[in-house]
């Protein structure tokens, strides 16, 4: 009996080791924005463009559980159009400040899955200088229902990041005054995903988070919507609204933001296992500032559109947008990726 | 015998919320809520940004929160 119970445990562990799923990806994008970059100088008209390339490896089914990823991305950054500005009040280049090189980045990621629990953790953080150097933790865990037709969820992640040393005049103080170049912030979010029909599934997220250094709290919430309109065409829905609270101060020259978006997008699958996907998201971004008295606006058109493709185990995907706001600012990027399974 | 009726009872009791379980995963064909393009935690499209605010930045990307060109933070 007990030769019996080794050599299933050992049969199960081997056939539990062996039936891992391992899959490389790598991706590459590049961004290039063009226009007003700085709300304060509405007369500057930069460009500034980004080269970005990624490498992801991901182990699923490890001891029937467990999904572990881990990637490097390398970021090509062009500081030439930030403007900081020095003790003396002059902007200039952030450029002119640091020795720009490559940013290499990474990032860890260990999910748990078992019946109806869900955990995730996940870390990332740079490798190397970066003027906006950040190391962020997050942590997640869905707990799901009734044939996982409900799951519910929370969310934490705590970070912080660096930014590069600028000043702003003080007007209480009439001195000018140099901003935290350490920033630790946290986000919390509870979410509710619910299947409703055979055909439609909603999520609905509440959300918390505040940069201790520099910025009040906000608080925001998502509502989210799918419908399977065929078995080969898709629509979502989402809407969203940020808000500063006004009961915390303002801690620098900045007033207090507010975020509204709406974004609609459809998908297509014309042949099995290729989807073709469109989107549009009209987001206005306010800025009120008591001190002042100042009101900035800023409202963008984001256009979205991707290609998906899995054959075997092979895939691969390309997307694109191109993203305009009222003020002038065009946001052009490309995108895409292959994974393989080994 | 009493005994054994209640266990009879409670093994039929457990059976029927099995089966009613089964029966409710059978209602719900979930090849179209289970497919890609309905996941509401994963966008297809390229995310959304921000150019006056960064908020939701770092629930949108997943990366940074302060490297912001157009932010002015």
């Amino acid at each position: 009996m007990r030769a019996l119970v080794v050599a299933f445990t050992v049969i199960f562990n081997s056939v539990t080791s062996f039936a891992i799923i391992q899959t490389m990806t790598t991706t590459t994008s590049y961004q290039t924005v063009t226009g007003n970059l700085d709300p304060g100088n509405l007369l500057g008209n930069t460009q500034v463009s980004q080269y970005q390339q990624g490498f992801l490896y991901k182990i699923e089914d490890l001891g029937g559980n467990y999904t572990v990823s881990a990637g490097v991305t390398d970021v090509h950054p062009d500081y030439s159009t930030y403007i900081v500005t020095d003790k003396n009040g002059n902007p200039i280049p952030l450029s002119n400040l640091i020795n720009q090189g490559d940013e290499l980045s990474s990032m860890v990621n260990l999910a748990w899955n078992s019946g109806s629990h869900n955990f995730t953790v996940a870390y990332s953080g740079n490798l190397n200088a970066s003027p906006f150097a950040t190391e962020i933790l997050g942590l997640d865990y869905l707990e799901t229902f009734l044939n996982k037709t409900t799951g519910l969820g929370i969310k934490v992640s705590e970070y912080q990041t660096n930014q590069p040393p600028t000043y702003y005049n003080d007007l209480n103080s009439f001195a000018l005054t140099l901003k935290p170049t350490t920033i630790h912030g946290s986000e919390y979010a509870v979410y509710w995903d619910q299947v409703i029909t055979e055909k439609w599934k909603s999520d609905v997220e509440l959300s918390t988070g505040i940069r201790i250094e520099d910025r009040p709290r906000n608080i925001g919430g998502t509502i989210k919507q799918s419908y399977a309109l065929t078995d080969r065409l898709f629509a979502r829905l989402a809407v969203t609204r940020i808000e500063e609270l006004t009961s915390y101060p303002l801690l620098d020259d900045r007033g207090y933001f507010t975020l509204n978006a709406a974004e609609i997008s459809g998908s297509i699958e014309p042949i099995i296992d290729f989807l073709i996907s469109v989107s549009y998201a009209y987001v206005i971004e306010n800025e009120a500032n008591p001190v002042t008295g100042q009101d900035l606006q800023v409202g963008s058109d984001q256009y979205g559109l991707a290609f998906k493709y899995r054959k075997g185990k092979l895939g691969a995907d390309l997307n694109g947008s191109a993203k305009l706001t009222n003020t002038n600012i065009s946001d052009i990027s490309v995108g895409g990726g292959i994974s393989w399974q080994i | 015998m009493l005994t054994r009726i209640v266990q009879v009872l409670i093994l039929l009791g457990v059976a029927a919320t099995q089966l009613n379980g089964c029966a409710s995963l059978q209602d719900v064909d979930q090849s179209e809520i289970n497919h890609p393009a309905m996941d509401l935690h994963n966008s297809l499209t390229p995310g959304r940004s921000s150019y006056l605010t960064n908020l939701g930045a770092l629930t949108q990307t997943n990366k940074s929160s302060g490297a912001c060109p157009s932010c002015a933070h």
